[in-house]
């Protein structure tokens, strides 16, 4: 079965992914998925551990790995948010200068 | 009047910000204790992204003066490193210091810092353009063009992003939202300043305008603008434009013909495709035909605020300025970056002072040939106005003057220099005809034997024979492969047969040997292979990728631009395009001539022209818009002179 929180860690389901139970198996060695892009995951203190495959992503996520740093602004800074800043920025600007136009051909 | 005087404060305080912001330590730094930068490099290739570069530069001030660390810009970097170290590396002796930036940031911010700047003008009467709908969609259709111009060049911007995917609309609907800022911004600051800010146009070579990253100028965002603009108003231009397209229609011909070629613009980034398709010839004919006609629309709009002294004394404060950074950035490694942050600069300043007097010395410009045309456009302003309009000379102006003499020797532009001899003693006897006479006369014409006789007797002078088949004899020793270009071909087949040929090419290649043009135009020749259909029509504006993939050529030691803005027309435009421009050049001379004897447009016009024949500076925005001023003026008598 599909964990939405898995997945919003670890990237959506490879194809016949079967879940195993890593932590009955102490002696059990992840092997680096090419295919896979490393992901940093984090727990509650703040620890950040890099994973190297989807089945060792899903199971540190499991385990408790699943706390999301919180983002200064300048971190969450993205260039799609910006851009939506500023067409919001030109929008009121363009706003304010019809109704300023508006009001000088009432007056 | 106080209002005034706040506002102008207000702006000020706001440069500052926008100069300073994006390097100063902040709350969205990393709360690591920053280490003194050692041989020992780990700390710094472990926190990139995390340390702001003043942060840095306060605990390592010996970086600023010391010759062996050098900043790297990197703009290959997400948003939230802007501004910030994105590691240091060594190289041999040389550390270099890599601070993180991003094109669309960059544009934003050298957008927001040239709109305070011209705020500080004084606001227009009127508006130049009215702030109605058409406005609106001009600007709404020249950010989808300039938008497109992405879309048409995406491998060479997929370098420089590294936090947006050229395979997603987003992407664009991002580039757009920050092009149409910039242009709502800058167009704003253009429309409402229009008239006074014209006679700064010289400030165009100091504040450059290539966002870094970027291969565009911030002032296509205003010009295409105003193009557009006036193509939306005027049936004439629109019709013009239907022409055009047809052009456009049969250079895209040729490429489909053909295959994709690519070329990195290198110190000609900004004005120079990137790509040889369909789509970036669409772009690059659009963008050069909105341009040329929002220069034009511009400066007709203007021509009553044009004023020479303005001009003049322009001219002599970027002189100084650009002679200032020239030096310090040799030295001060933080300013030679900010140069190229704010000022845009397409190449970064020179990092070695001049070893001689005579070392084409290029400083701040991107070329030696363009600094030296810069400085002998800033003499001959000053020699036109004083001997054609009799313009008193104040004692402070011999210091710029002084400056531009030294600046122009160091650039050691033989032909700028010559001409510039050469066009001040023609304006001084234009302007003291008293002196003519017709002793003076033969006293000119014995000087000028004598200086024939002293350059024949030296060995300077060599045989018609040799000098006029050097350019072939030049593309002959490059050819690699056994590929030879159609033009050589041609050349090979047709020179000794065919007078005209003979004559032209012959005239052609001795001017090239006597510039130093030889082996660069026999270069040319080398990798010129168009078909009829090229030949006549050319391939498109700006688009040189074609010329240095099609034919191999043997290897060289740097990269080799054409060197002949001629050369350029010829490839963009074809033979068709070269005849129509001497016309229309032509034209516009003559009717100059019989308009006003004295006017000062002219002769800079014709000096920049001899100079555009042997340099590549058509390829550079301030050079083109120059040009593009002084070749307006001679449709009109002459521009006002007002102390």
């Amino acid at each position: 079965m599909k964990n939405k929180i898995v997945e919003n860690f670890c990237g959506p389901y490879p194809e016949g992914h079967v879940f195993q139970d890593i932590s009955s198996n102490p002696n059990y060695v992840f092997k680096n998925d090419s295919n896979f892009d490393q992901v940093m995951l984090s727990d509650i203190e703040g620890n950040t551990v890099y994973v190297n495959s989807f089945i060792e992503c899903e199971h540190y996520v499991l385990g408790g790995w699943n706390y999301s740093p919180p983002k200064s602004f300048g971190e969450g800074l993205d260039l799609l948010m910006f851009s939506k800043l500023l067409i919001v920025v030109l929008i009121v600007t363009t706003i304010i200068k019809i109704l300023g136009k508006l009001k000088e051909q009432i007056v | 009047m106080s209002n005034l005087k706040f506002s102008k404060t207000l702006n000020i305080l706001l440069i500052l910000i926008v100069l300073l912001l994006p390097w100063v330590p902040s709350f969205l730094d990393s709360e690591v204790e920053i280490q003194e930068l050692t041989d020992e490099l780990g700390f710094y290739e472990t926190y990139t992204c995390q340390i702001s570069y003043s942060e840095f530069q306060l605990k390592n001030i010996f970086t600023l003066y010391q010759d062996h660390y050098r900043i790297n810009l990197n703009e290959y970097s997400e948003a939230p490193c802007y501004g910030k170290l994105t590691g240091v590396d060594r190289v041999g002796d040389i550390f270099y210091i890599s601070i993180g930036l991003n094109p669309l940031l960059t544009l934003f911010l050298q957008s927001l810092f040239l709109f305070l700047v011209i705020l500080l003008l004084k606001k227009d009467e009127k508006l130049l353009l009215s702030e109605n709908s058409t406005y609106a969609i001009s600007i709404l259709i020249s950010s989808v063009l300039i938008t497109f111009g992405f879309y048409s060049q995406t491998r060479y911007y997929e370098k420089n992003f590294a936090d947006l995917d050229f395979r997603f609309f987003e992407t664009y609907q991002i580039i757009f939202a920050f092009v149409l800022f910039s242009s709502y911004i800058l167009g704003y600051a253009f429309n409402s300043r229009s008239n006074n800010l014209v006679n700064y146009f010289p400030f165009l070579f100091l504040i450059i305008g290539v966002p870094f990253g970027l291969n565009l100028y911030i002032y296509f965002l205003v010009f295409i603008f105003f193009g557009v603009y006036k193509t939306l108003t005027s049936y004439k231009t629109l019709n013009k434009l239907l022409l055009f397209s047809i052009f456009i229609f049969v250079w895209i011909t040729s490429v489909f013909e053909g295959n994709m070629f690519y070329l990195k613009p290198d110190k000609m980034i900004g004005l120079t495709s990137t790509v040889y398709s369909y789509e970036s010839i669409i772009y690059w004919s659009l963008l050069l035909f909105l341009i040329v006609t929002g220069i034009f629309e511009y400066l007709d709009k203007v021509r009553q605020h044009i004023n020479y002294i303005t001009i003049k004394y322009s001219f002599y404060f970027v002189s100084i300025v650009v002679a200032i950074l020239s030096y310090f950035n040799t030295e001060v490694q933080p300013l030679n970056a900010a140069s190229q942050i704010y000022f845009g600069q397409n190449k970064a300043s020179t990092r070695d002072l001049p070893k001689d007097i005579i070392s084409n010395w290029r400083g701040y410009f991107p070329s030696a040939e363009q600094m030296g045309e810069f400085f002998s456009i800033t003499i001959l302003l000053f020699l036109s106005l004083k001997y054609l309009k009799n313009i008193k000379t104040k004692n402070f102006e011999y210091f710029p003057l002084s400056v531009s003499v030294v600046f122009l020797i160091l650039s050691y532009n033989r032909a700028a220099i010559f001409l510039t001899i050469i066009f001040g003693i023609l304006i001084y006897f234009k302007g003291n005809k008293n002196l003519v006479s017709k002793r003076n006369i033969n006293i000119a014409i014995i000087l000028f034997v004598l200086l024939l006789s002293f350059l024949y007797i030296n060995n300077q002078i060599f045989s018609y024979s040799f000098t006029s088949t050097k350019v072939l004899s030049e593309a002959q020793n490059n050819i690699a492969f056994e590929q030879y270009s159609n033009s050589l071909l041609y050349l090979q087949e047709n020179l000794n047969s065919n007078f005209l040929l003979k004559l032209v090419f012959g005239i052609f290649s001795t001017a090239a040997f006597y510039l130093n043009r030889s082996y660069l135009w026999g270069m040319f020749f080398a990798r010129y292979s168009p078909t009829t259909k090229e030949f006549l029509f050319g391939t498109g504006p700006y688009n040189l990728s074609n010329l240095y993939n099609e034919v191999q050529v043997a290897d060289t030691v740097s990269f080799l631009w054409p060197h002949s803005s001629f050369l350029q027309v010829l490839f963009y435009f074809g033979v068709l395009g070269v005849l129509l421009l001497i016309y229309l050049i032509t034209k516009k001379i003559i009717y100059s001539i019989k308009n006003n004897n004295l006017h000062i447009g002219r002769y800079i016009f014709i000096f920049i022209l001899i100079n555009l024949f042997k340099s590549d500076s058509i390829m550079y925005f301030s050079t083109l818009f120059t040009t593009l001023f002084f070749y307006n003026s001679l449709k009109f008598e002459d521009f006002k002179i007002k102390n």
